[in-house]
């Protein structure tokens, strides 16, 4: 991936599953459309690097980051939770807390399904900016955008509601998209669909 | 971007009494630079091909394709 700036990446720590694919969607198009670019775990599929070291390199790459924790489920197969989305937000404190000048101006946003759920299993990260999104993707724009604005001081971000109906409009264009690449939606990257929010926020935005 | 050749006069004809196989000694004032400039320009560009990132799709592909969505929905909506 191109170099981006540090203060203008947001390391993106969530589910990956199909059922939180529409809240995951929603947060990367809040991302781009508020002027940063999202980054994530998914975009590097370099078999030789350890996943580890490729994470840590891109929390290292990012001064923010969006940390989701609501995936506490027992899994199926094995009725054990998934640690990966606590593990990597400790990672990124653990930057922030313990980095260079620079990691240390790190800024995090935590969000979960609920409000003080997660008094009930990590407490310790008490006192953080932590919000939550009920599953609802437009709640989570609303919530990603408000963080941003605050984290960033930026005046060019727009409203959470401008977002979600450009959000929605890109979901109604992506069918045809996805038509026209010859690409159905399990088919899609995470790369591709940076791609397709990219340009589709350039070509919306200077359209009529 | 292609360049139209066809209708150029040959090197020589433009260069004076600097062109190729001329012993004339170069002007000063950059006659031989001027055409080892016209000589570079001339040639054929090679195409630029950008490195697909790691996804289905290039980054030139998404971009038509985006293109050309949008200008069909704007169509659709009279815009």
């Amino acid at each position: 991936m191109e170099s981006k700036p540090y203060a203008n990446c947001v390391f993106l720590n969530c589910p990956f599953d199909e059922a939180y694919k529409p809240v995951m969607n929603a947060i990367i198009f809040a991302i781009y459309d508020c002027g940063f670019t999202p980054r994530c775990a998914m975009e590097v599929s370099d078999s030789s690097d350890v996943r580890i070291d490729k994470i840590a390199q891109i929390i290292a790459d990012c001064k923010l980051g969006v940390h989701d924790i609501s995936r506490t489920e027992l899994d199926d197969h094995n009725d054990l939770p998934r640690f990966n989305m606590p593990f990597e937000l400790g990672i990124f404190m653990g930057a922030k807390k313990f980095g260079d000048d620079k990691q240390r101006t790190k800024r995090c946003l935590v969000l979960d399904r609920a409000p003080y759920r997660y008094h009930e299993f990590i407490s310790d990260i008490s006192g953080q900016d932590i919000r939550s999104h009920n599953a609802d993707p437009s709640v989570a724009i609303s919530e990603i955008r408000s963080w941003l604005n605050s984290a960033s001081s930026r005046q060019t971000i727009p409203g959470g509601r401008e977002i979600a109906r450009r959000y929605d409009s890109f979901c109604a264009d992506l069918r045809g998209i996805l038509d026209a690449a010859k690409l159905v939606t399990d088919e899609v990257t995470i790369n591709d669909y940076f791609l397709f929010i990219e340009n589709w926020l350039t070509e919306d935005r200077s359209s009529p | 971007m292609a360049m139209n050749t066809e209708h150029r006069a040959p090197i020589e004809a433009r260069s004076g009494s600097v062109g190729r196989g001329s012993s004339a000694p170069a002007r000063s004032g950059g006659g031989a630079a001027a055409l080892k400039k016209t000589a570079k320009r001339a040639r054929p560009r090679r195409k630029i091909q950008t490195a697909p990132i790691k996804g289905s799709i290039t980054r030139a592909q998404a971009r038509r394709i985006v293109r050309e969505v949008i200008a069909k929905r704007l169509a659709r909506e009279g815009k």
